[in-house]
């Protein structure tokens, strides 16, 4: 009788210590990672808001910005659409576009647009001027080849900025294609997917701010949101 | 210290054949630039530093059935700090090495140092290890990432300002058009890492081609280099 009892319980014994201790150092892990959590959550927020803006503010070189662009942001939804023809966005996620503001008119915008690369979506922001002049085009997410298409990426080649300055106007429609279409953008050796389905992403983009023109320079009047 | 790493380093050169094999495995993704390498190499050393240090520390409250769940706790605690702290230092860092600075933690290099030594040795003396062991793995990471980084992209050196400020204008051209994108794949990654491993393992096995002979004095040599150590 006291044997099973004994055999019963040493077990449970053992466990106990080893629950304890376990817990113990469970404990002290999440006093450490607490600890860490909170005496970097500051520097961590401001770092990650001063890597967007440095993004934003490369977007816009030429346009003078006095407002903090990341206050004036507006949000694309392409479940409730709010401007005409926003399927040029080709968004399928709500995006944050931006405003640059000076002296009360709105200078420029960004636009969030999305396109499928080879790989899957290819997301960007594109700067566009008042007059609908591009003024700068970035990557926020792409999972193109590395070697093949990922070299859109800037610090692989300097393909994106040979969208600086370029409109509607200056490349009209048949000339927004790769070289090898008869356009006027590089492609790649052995990845023309990727540039082909940005050139074509860019192009619809300054279409929707062509007809929505009107309206997004007005917004900075009515409701500049967080 | 420097001394004592130096001395560490060189008793971790056996083990560098198979470093780079076990630990590199989960990190050849993201080591195609020499910012990313490095920044992940240091990570990784600031990781196996912290848990080595804990392990040694609790190397005698925990039987060997709860030596894994506490290993695997500690590490993960301390890879969770790296990644606040890079986040906290540069976000647009911890950016570029996404979801691969989590998956330290998987790192069994880091696992297997925390068993095979950290966990026999007093705190002092598994720091020195970890801080040997760390070092090469820097090292290992740092010449695969500029190898990867030259001959991918053509350039080296790019972006190194994100984690040395005063890094600005260390990019240089290396060549005009990449020699070799494939370098910036995986399976270049892999296929380099072949080329250092056979590399290192020529150098190893030349002087014992070359000088069979001198057998004493090498290991006389040794033995000082062993004593000078603990
Ligand atoms: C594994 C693999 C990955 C590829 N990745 C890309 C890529 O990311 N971007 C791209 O444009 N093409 C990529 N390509 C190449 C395309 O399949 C295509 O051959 C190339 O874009 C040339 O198109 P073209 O026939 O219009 O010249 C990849 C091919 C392979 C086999």
């Amino acid at each position: 009788m006291s044997d099973t009892n004994n055999r019963v319980q040493n077990p449970p014994l053992a466990a106990r210590g080893a629950i304890l201790r376990l817990g113990l150092l469970a404990l002290g892990a999440v006093l450490l990672l607490t600890l860490a959590y909170h005496a970097t959550a500051a520097r961590r927020i401001a770092q990650q808001h001063q890597a967007m803006l440095a993004t934003l503010t490369t977007l816009l070189p030429p346009i003078p910005h006095d407002n903090v662009l990341l206050d004036a942001s507006f949000i694309i939804d392409p479940a409730t659409p709010r401007f005409a023809q926003q399927e040029l966005l080709g968004l399928s996620t709500a995006r944050t576009a931006y405003l640059a503001r000076s002296a009360d008119a709105v200078s420029g915008v960004i636009l969030p647009l999305e396109t499928a690369g080879y790989n899957g979506p290819l997301k960007l922001l594109l700067g566009i001027d008042a007059n609908g002049t591009i003024t700068g085009l970035r990557i926020l997410e792409q999972h193109e080849t590395a070697g093949l298409g990922a070299r859109i990426e800037l610090d692989q080649s300097n393909w994106l900025l040979s969208f600086d300055r370029r409109s509607l106007d200056n490349t009209p429609p048949p000339l927004w294609a790769l070289k090898q279409d008869g356009g006027e953008f590089d492609q790649f050796s052995g990845a023309t997917i990727t540039p082909r389905a940005i050139v074509n992403a860019v192009r619809k983009a300054l279409e929707f701010f062509a007809l929505n023109r009107t309206a997004l320079l007005a917004l900075n009047l009515e409701e500049p949101q967080a | 210290m420097t001394a004592t790493a130096t001395l560490n380093f060189n008793s971790c050169r056996d083990k560098l054949a198979l470093t780079p094999l076990l630990g590199l495995c989960p990190l050849l993704a993201v080591s195609n630039s020499a910012i990313s390498a490095l920044t992940l190499g240091l990570c990784t050393l600031s990781v196996l530093l912290g848990s080595s240090f804990c392990i040694s520390l609790l190397r005698n409250r925990f039987t060997p059935a709860l030596r894994l769940p506490a290993y695997m706790l500690i590490i993960a605690s301390f890879t969770s700090c790296a990644e606040f702290l890079l986040q906290a230092y540069s976000y647009a860092l911890a950016e570029r090495l996404g979801l691969f600075l989590p998956l330290i933690v998987s790192n069994c290099l880091i696992l297997g140092h925390a068993e095979s030594f950290a966990s026999k040795t007093p705190p002092l003396h598994a720091l020195r290890d970890a801080l040997g062991l760390g070092l090469s793995f820097i090292l290992v990471l740092l010449v695969l990432g500029m190898l990867r980084e030259a001959l991918g992209s053509g350039r080296l050196f790019t972006n190194m300002d994100l984690l040395l400020p005063f890094a600005t204008n260390w990019e240089f051209i290396c060549f005009n058009s990449p020699p070799f994108p494939l370098a910036l794949t995986p399976s270049g990654a892999f296929l380099l890492l072949a080329f250092l491993i056979a590399f290192k393992n020529y150098f190893d096995q030349r002087p014992a081609q070359h000088q069979p002979a001198p057998e004493p004095e090498p290991a006389g040599s040794k033995r000082v280099r062993v004593t000078g150590q603990v």
